[in-house]
């Protein structure tokens, strides 16, 4: 009876893993926009920390313009990515 | 013979999708990454991956089913399990032993490789790859352990009618949950590290790996802080010693990573928002997986004897090899990878957030060390000179509470100190209001505990929970009037927007809460006293009346349980019920304990010994003040964890690609 059991279970589990070997598929030749996707999403949230933290008197007037011009350039550098 | 047969299949499982996962890729010289050339082979490995987990969960099933079913001819049932023994005791029994404790290592290994290898996330798909490889081989080598030395699944020649039970001490409800939780947090390390790996040999160290990093490293941080606060719990109400933490060989084998780890998960948000600190941070990864692989070679070489150790057995040299391959190939990846892991910024002013992170952090892994060094100097000087020198709790105590305090202040500062400059005097200004909050926190601590030690503790614990609170009002406050909503809106929309941010802060509050309840040892009293059925006697300003003896047998022990009416004057407020059983089985006495909780101090009871015949008893009093805030303040913790997990997660994190621009004109 185990013996039985362990054969079935073998078949199914190795036809599950073999199934993907029989199927045709194509290597993806989409534009990896991964790292620039990450970029932004870090910079949208940081820019909208800055601001809280400016309106609640966290930071100076010119810490906030020289990090919000820092991370407005790397923003930008991402979308930039994003678009071509 | 299922069992087994299911361990080796998900053996050639694991080894089939390392090698296919690796096949499935190619070495691409002109963008000097790998890049998947065969997916179907790939789709085949991560099914590989959920293959071996339906193994081992079918090898987990039939252990489970021989426990519940009482099938004494296997070894491991007969040691762990006895017939009278009740249902969740039965279920948690798979892991009391060396065997059932291997086999749910690779258990929730085989989890977290199934659940990371067929759950598709766009952001993880690059390090799919070759973190495939890391996690099989990890798994081959739990499993072979498993199949080989350690075999769960051994048969006796003569089977018993019955078997020994479990332990006494283990018969807590803390022990359906602890075990799990540990071994979730020490196991799951390995996936940062697989992460880290995939990372460094595909030269993709940038903000999407830490982003991708992070969350697989939350998990064990919180599964690994929830089973250490659970093991505080359980030895708090079974060891019968009256505290929490005993600074045991294991339970520093636990703290160890969790403080690596805890120090990545600030250091890792410097290198997201400044893009430094990347070699530290690959680093920290490594050294958490390495210190995880430690604590279970201590727990399992019986090298160091603790309460929480198995016996003397041959895996040891096994576990040491497994870690000198972790870390010998994780700084040997680091080395090779390290021309690509430049900052891209200068680390900026002294004062300023990233500054304060970089010193925590340092702090963190000082504590680690210091923490290893007191754990392992038992094994250097007895190979210096053949006797063990022990460091015991003063030790750990008088060097770590200082360190303690200091990253209390240094996350205080933190929450206040902005990203790239602050100014001393704005730092100053906006410290006012919660230095003044703590200390009035101070103050009432000094009121109820007329301790200073313990007030002082209680200032620097207020001022981290001040000013957290203090800037998330500042914040709600300042979203308020920018976006023209009412107060209770801005604040939930100020925690919906940045879970991370804020779900840390209330961590922050929960550990500022635990320390407070740390600092209530400092008070701590006991007595002892011997007392007969009908007499009082009075211990921390309570009358204790000893009302009577109940002595009765249940199937698997003999119990003597104590009814003690506890009185203020002639007001009875309250009953307390320790028990001492004696356990056939095992031929050992245990203590049940009873404990009165209050906010102020803990009523901790243990009947220590009883006279069969005059009914004389001996209890073991104990005032244990202030713990109660040390698991409401774990409580906080863990949610505001599982916030920053989980926080905001219906909200589209990623927008289509037209959206970006937009988003960004409008912030």
């Amino acid at each position: 009876m185990d013996v039985v059991v362990f054969c079935v279970v073998l078949l199914a589990l190795a036809a599950f893993v073999a199934r993907p070997l029989y199927e045709r598929t194509n290597p993806s030749r989409a534009t990896d926009h991964r790292e620039a996707v990450a970029e932004r999403d870090v910079v949208v949230r940081a820019l909208r920390d800055l601001e809280i933290d400016r309106a609640s008197g966290a930071v100076d007037e010119a810490t906030y313009e020289a990090e919000r011009a820092l991370l407005e350039d790397r923003g930008t550098r991402a979308v930039r990515e994003l678009d071509d | 013979m299922i069992g087994r047969g299911l361990l080796g299949l998900a053996i050639a499982f694991a080894v089939y999708a390392g090698i296919a996962s690796i096949c499935a890729q190619t070495y691409d010289k002109a963008t000097r990454q790998w890049s998947v050339v065969r997916p179907e082979l790939l789709t085949s490995a991560r099914r590989a991956m959920a293959a071996v987990f339906v193994c081992v969960a079918g090898a987990s099933g039939i252990l489970w089913y021989a426990l519940f079913s009482r099938d004494f001819s296997y070894s491991y049932v007969a040691e762990s399990t006895a017939r009278g023994t009740v249902p969740w005791y039965t279920f948690s029994s798979f892991w009391s032993g060396m065997q059932g404790s291997l086999l749910l290592w690779a258990l929730i290994l085989s989890v977290y490789g199934c659940v990371f290898a067929m759950r598709r996330n766009k952001a993880r798909e690059p390090f799919v790859a070759w973190a495939i490889p890391v996690l099989a081989g990890a798994e081959l080598f739990y499993l072979s352990l498993a199949f080989g030395p350690i075999d769960p699944f051994t048969r006796l020649d003569v089977v018993p009618s019955d078997g020994r039970g479990l332990n006494p001490l283990l018969h807590s409800p803390g022990m359906v949950i602890h075990p799990p939780m540990l071994y979730t947090g020490l196991i799951g390390m390995i996936v940062p590290f697989a992460l880290v790996v995939s990372a460094l040999i595909n030269r993709r160290t940038g903000t999407e790996w830490i982003r991708v990093t992070r969350v697989w490293a939350m998990i064990p941080f919180l599964a690994l802080g929830i089973g250490l606060v659970l093991g505080g719990a359980w030895a708090y109400t079974e060891l019968g010693w009256g505290g929490y933490w005993g600074w045991d060989p294991v339970e520093n084998a636990a703290l160890m990573p969790w403080l690596v780890i805890t120090a990545y998960l600030h250091s890792a948000m410097v290198q997201e928002r400044r893009g430094n600190l990347k070699i530290w941070n690959v680093f920290l990864v490594t050294l958490a997986a390495c210190l995880a692989t430690f604590g279970a070679f201590l727990t399992r070489s019986g090298l160091l004897s603790s309460v929480h150790t198995f016996a003397q057995s041959p895996i040891g040299k096994w576990f040491f090899v497994f870690l000198a391959i972790q870390a010998i190939g994780g700084v040997a990846l680091l080395l090779w990878r390290l021309p690509d892991l430049r900052g891209e910024n200068e680390l900026g002013s002294p004062v300023s957030k990233e500054a304060m992170f970089l010193v925590n952090n340092l702090v963190f892994v000082g504590a680690a060390a210091i923490v290893l060094v007191g754990t392992i100097l038992p094994l250097i000087t007895e190979v210096i000179s053949g006797q063990q020198l022990q460091l015991g709790p003063p030790f750990f105590n008088r060097v770590l509470s200082p360190i303690g305090a200091i990253l209390l202040l240094l996350a205080a500062v933190g929450t206040i100190v902005p990203w790239r400059r602050g100014t001393i005097r704005r730092v100053t200004t906006r410290l006012v209001t919660p230095a003044l909050v703590a200390l009035a926190v101070a103050f009432v601590m000094y009121a109820v505990m007329h301790r200073l030690t313990i007030a002082g503790v209680a200032y620097v614990a207020g001022l981290l929970g001040a000013t957290t609170i203090v800037e998330i009002v500042r914040a709600t406050r300042a979203r308020s009037r920018l976006a023209n909503l009412s107060l209770p809106a801005a604040g939930s929309g100020l925690f919906a927007r940045n879970p991370r941010r804020y779900g840390g802060y209330v961590v922050h509050v929960g550990v500022a809460i635990m320390v407070i309840g740390f600092a209530g040892s400092i008070g701590r009293v006991q007595t002892e006293v011997s007392s007969k059925p009908g007499e009082n006697f009075t211990f921390a300003g309570t009358t204790f009346h000893y009302e009577k003896l109940q002595q009765f047998s249940v199937p698997d022990k003999d119990v003597n349980l104590a009814v003690l009416g506890l009185y203020h004057g002639s007001h009875r407020y309250g009953t307390l019920r320790p028990q001492l059983n004696f356990h056939r089985n095992w031929d050992q006495p245990q203590s049940e304990i009873a404990i009165r909780m209050t906010p102020t101090a803990d009523l901790y009871v243990i009947l220590a010994g009883v006279d069969a015949q005059t009914q004389a008893s001996i209890f073991r009093l104990h005032r244990n003040p202030l713990v109660f805030w040390v698991w409401l303040g774990a409580v906080l913790a863990f949610a505001g964890g599982l916030f920053a997990l989980f926080g905001g997660r219906k909200r589209r994190a990623t927008p289509r690609a037209p959206e970006p621009a937009r988003e960004l004109e409008a912030v």
